[in-house]
């Protein structure tokens, strides 16, 4: 098995089709995991308040 | 008696929040390391495959570029169905289901156009061309930015839910012309040269391997972020009622 990174004279189209790949990727994760944990810490912080509300 | 037949529903399963919460926070995880061993691994094959003896190195472009292609009709496909379940059975979970396709399934769409678009210069040599195959899958594009405007643009909840999901049931029309655009027209994009095409047409095996690869590991990379996103919106709804409860106490 040998690896083959030498696009030659398609590099120019190659390499920015993997690199925005990889960015929509890193967007798509980044993103679904940040809304995640900010309505989880949200929806937390509001019970945490009600069950304090209804000591 | 009622609720045993109710219970047979197979919605059910993940119908109910605390369930779906508690399937999705395993298996959102799992799916996840699951895209990223099935990415490592057809990376591996992308780049030692041999070039191919017509495209050259832009072969490996494909194995980015078609898993985007299904992805982007597989999402709406996801998104028509989970639109369709909150219509008609007006539950939440579905429409949580429907509004965290969107987002994704754009990305997936932007993807196979702009790698499509890198992969068409050297090949056919223009970026774009107002063929049928590349204009419909534009239109799905216009149909998640609408999709995602219209829940955007309406303040009540409820209605923005209506409206968007009778917009995605009316961009479902567009699957399957984006699907056999190339069967119908005569279009510059290649027809479909997947295991199911004929013989003639089918990738060599050499090149299959990377494909179904890579094509499972943006399927498993979608499963996983769709449940976080569907995780997102369960708690937003219920960081919203718990508000809604103290403002009223």
């Amino acid at each position: 098995m040998q690896f083959d990174f030498d696009a030659g004279k398609y590099a120019v189209y190659v390499w920015p089709a993997f690199a925005l790949t990889a960015a929509v990727f890193a967007w798509m994760i980044a993103d679904s995991l940040s809304v995640a944990r900010r309505w989880r810490a949200e929806a937390e912080r509001r019970q945490a308040e009600a069950k304090q509300a209804r000591q | 008696m009622g609720a045993r037949n109710h219970n047979k529903n197979p919605f059910d399963f993940l119908a109910n929040p605390e369930r779906f919460m508690a399937f999705s926070r395993w298996a959102a995880p799992m799916f996840g390391a699951i895209a990223g061993v099935l990415a490592v691994v057809g990376l591996i094959l992308t780049f030692t495959v041999p070039e191919d003896y017509q495209q050259g190195d832009t072969v490996r472009m494909m194995f980015i570029h078609v898993p985007a292609a299904v992805l982007a009709m597989f999402v709406y496909l996801c998104l028509g169905i989970a639109s369709f379940l909150a219509l008609v059975f007006r539950h939440a979970l579905a429409d949580a289901a429907a509004q965290a396709c969107a987002p994704l399934g754009a990305a997936f769409t932007v993807l196979a156009l702009a790698t499509g678009s890198l992969w068409g210069k050297p090949m056919w040599g223009t970026w774009w061309v107002w063929d049928a195959r590349l204009t419909s899958v534009l239109v799905l594009l216009l149909f998640y930015l609408g999709y995602l405007a219209l829940r955007g643009a309406i303040d009540d909840e409820q209605k923005a839910a209506r409206a968007a999901a009778i917009l995605a049931l009316v961009g479902v029309i567009n699957l399957p012309i984006v699907k056999f655009s190339v069967d119908w027209w005569n279009s510059l994009h290649q027809g479909s040269s997947t295991l199911l095409a004929k013989p003639e047409n089918r990738l060599p095996v050499v090149y299959a391997w990377p494909m179904l690869l890579m094509q499972l590991a943006y399927l498993s990379a979608f499963g996983s972020l769709w449940l976080v996103r569907i995780r997102a919106l369960v708690w937003r709804r219920k960081a919203r009622s718990l508000a809604l409860k103290a403002a009223e106490a």
